[in-house]
């Protein structure tokens, strides 16, 4: 049974609450008064705390102890009224569409100076620094070069960068779980589920996470991180940061993975069903001929690969009970 | 013929579905977006959403729930460019100030867009107000004197603000 909020009375008694002890003048006699208030009953202290919980969440913003003068000028912009389409995306898992919503969100529909890659797309770029940028298909990534700052941005999908040494400062890679710092070297940055992978290709780096701390990468090494920590951190496996070849190389590696890393290459949408998610692959596939390196996957492994159309590729585990 | 798992019939359902509407879903979306990048992004974005829906077989005019699901998804995306146009224009209108690191720019957008939706459909002296207390910790006494409303108005302005953030998190 649910009731509408504006006749909800305990709701409003709770936001009376909050307000108060917002003001700034919530003294000790009040501080009972409310916990007395909150004690009535199960449903005053859940809403309540439901209320603080959403407080806390807004208090944890970056934004705090800044000057809002920024924040507000942007939140001045106008727009259309609309409510935000529920984020359910994240039950799937399987599903490798246009990637998980929240990181599609992110990287939205580009910014004014954005360098970026199509479906099936390599590029490369020479930097102003003589550093050498490559981009793998559907990515894209913001260079910010003022005065002595060299930096990239990325937004999306996954980049392999050649680092020339300068004297002057380091090269930045922010992404949005973390900043990599290299003072010269090569390495490949890119997204991997919700996280970052990091290779070392040739030289250390170091990087920083957004709680502060600071990991220090040796070179020939692979590591895969997220905003709360390094998940996991190995030495360089043969066949990492194959892509830019134009050949995937694949060396004990999940059927998720794969199909994540065929993703860019494929337009429309490719779903995984779970069993077939688990299973391991080795191989090498060529990444600019899709339906190829797809039939190479049916013929090597227990799995049916249907195109349902030349954007909607299904790919299941086949059932060994039936062979 | 045999029987088709009920995935499998789902995957076939959506399949038809996308083959007779993915193109004019993109030739649409890309009239609006001038990109034909975003508008593929957008459609495939479209098409995952029907199919999470529990039963894509009862759609009846598929092309005006592709059409509305996108939209929606463009809207988002719109605003996200507004909000982060908007506060990269702020920082380059002050040059002299230390400026964040790029990451640091980029938590600072995430958080402006789920502030921004938080505070969807509230006055703008509502949002003012409500930035003011929870983000650089005033009081009801120095807020009233930065923006010349009295503290019971403040007081009424945050139980609105806090009401909308009930109904966000409820959601």
């Amino acid at each position: 049974m649910s009731t509408d909020e504006r006749d909800d009375p305990v709701l409003e008694e709770a936001i009376e609450w909050m307000a108060r002890i917002q003001s700034g003048a919530f003294d000790s006699q009040q501080q009972r008064a409310l916990e007395l208030w909150r004690g009535q009953s199960p449903r005053h202290a859940q809403v309540f705390d439901q209320l603080l919980k959403g407080l806390e969440a807004v208090q944890a913003s970056p934004w705090r102890g800044r000057t809002s003068t920024p924040l507000l000028r942007a939140l001045e912009q106008p727009s259309s009224r609309r409510r935000f389409i529920g984020n359910s995306l994240g039950v799937l898992g399987v599903a490798l569409g246009a990637g998980l919503f929240g990181r599609w969100l992110q990287s939205g529909m580009g910014l004014p100076g954005e360098w970026a890659t199509g479906t099936g797309e390599r590029r490369h770029w020479q930097l102003d620094d003589g550093s050498r940028l490559e981009l793998n298909a559907r990515s894209r990534v913001l260079p910010r070069f003022f005065d002595q700052q060299r930096a990239l941005v990325l937004r999306k999908g996954t980049l392999l960068l050649d680092i020339v040494e300068n004297t002057v400062s380091s090269f930045e890679i922010a992404t949005a779980v973390g900043v990599v710092h290299s003072q010269a070297g090569r390495l490949q940055v890119g997204e991997e589920g919700a996280g970052i992978r990091l290779l070392t290709l040739q030289g250390d780096v170091l990087l920083r996470l957004p709680n502060g701390e600071n990991v220090a990468v040796p070179g020939a090494h692979s590591l895969l991180f997220d905003a709360h920590g390094v998940l996991s951190q190995a030495s360089l496996q043969p066949g990492e940061g194959s892509w830019a070849s134009g050949w995937l190389e694949v060396n004990d590696k999940p059927l998720s993975w794969v199909a994540e890393a065929f993703r860019p290459y494929l337009p429309g949408v490719v779903m995984l069903d779970d069993k077939a998610a688990k299973i391991r692959v080795n191989g090498l596939f060529p990444l600019d001929d899709m339906p190829i390196s797809l039939e190479m996957l049916e013929r090597s492994l227990p799995v049916a690969v249907s195109r349902y159309s030349d954007y909607w590729v299904s790919i299941a585990a086949i059932s060994t009970s039936l062979s | 013929m045999h029987m088709d798992s009920p995935s499998s019939f789902k995957n076939t359902l959506i399949a038809q579905l996308f083959q007779q509407n993915y193109g004019w879903l993109c030739r649409r979306l890309s009239r609006h977006t001038g990109c034909s990048h975003s508008a593929e992004d957008l459609a495939a974005e479209a098409f995952l959403q029907v199919w999470l829906l529990p039963d894509p077989a009862a759609i009846r005019s598929p092309r005006a729930l592709l059409a509305t699901i996108a939209q929606r998804l463009m809207y988002e995306t719109w605003r996200r460019k507004d909000l982060e146009r908007a506060y990269l224009q702020v920082l380059a209108e002050a040059p002299d100030q230390v400026h964040p690191s790029p990451h640091e720019q980029w938590m600072l957008i995430e958080s402006l867009q789920a502030i921004d939706r938080l505070l969807d459909g509230l006055s703008g002296q509502a949002k003012t107000v409500f930035v003011l207390s929870q983000l650089e910790g005033l009081t009801y006494l120095q807020i009233s004197e930065r923006v010349g409303l009295s503290q019971a108005r403040i007081h009424q302005l945050m139980k609105e603000a806090l009401r909308c953030c009930y109904r966000g998190l409820a959601e």
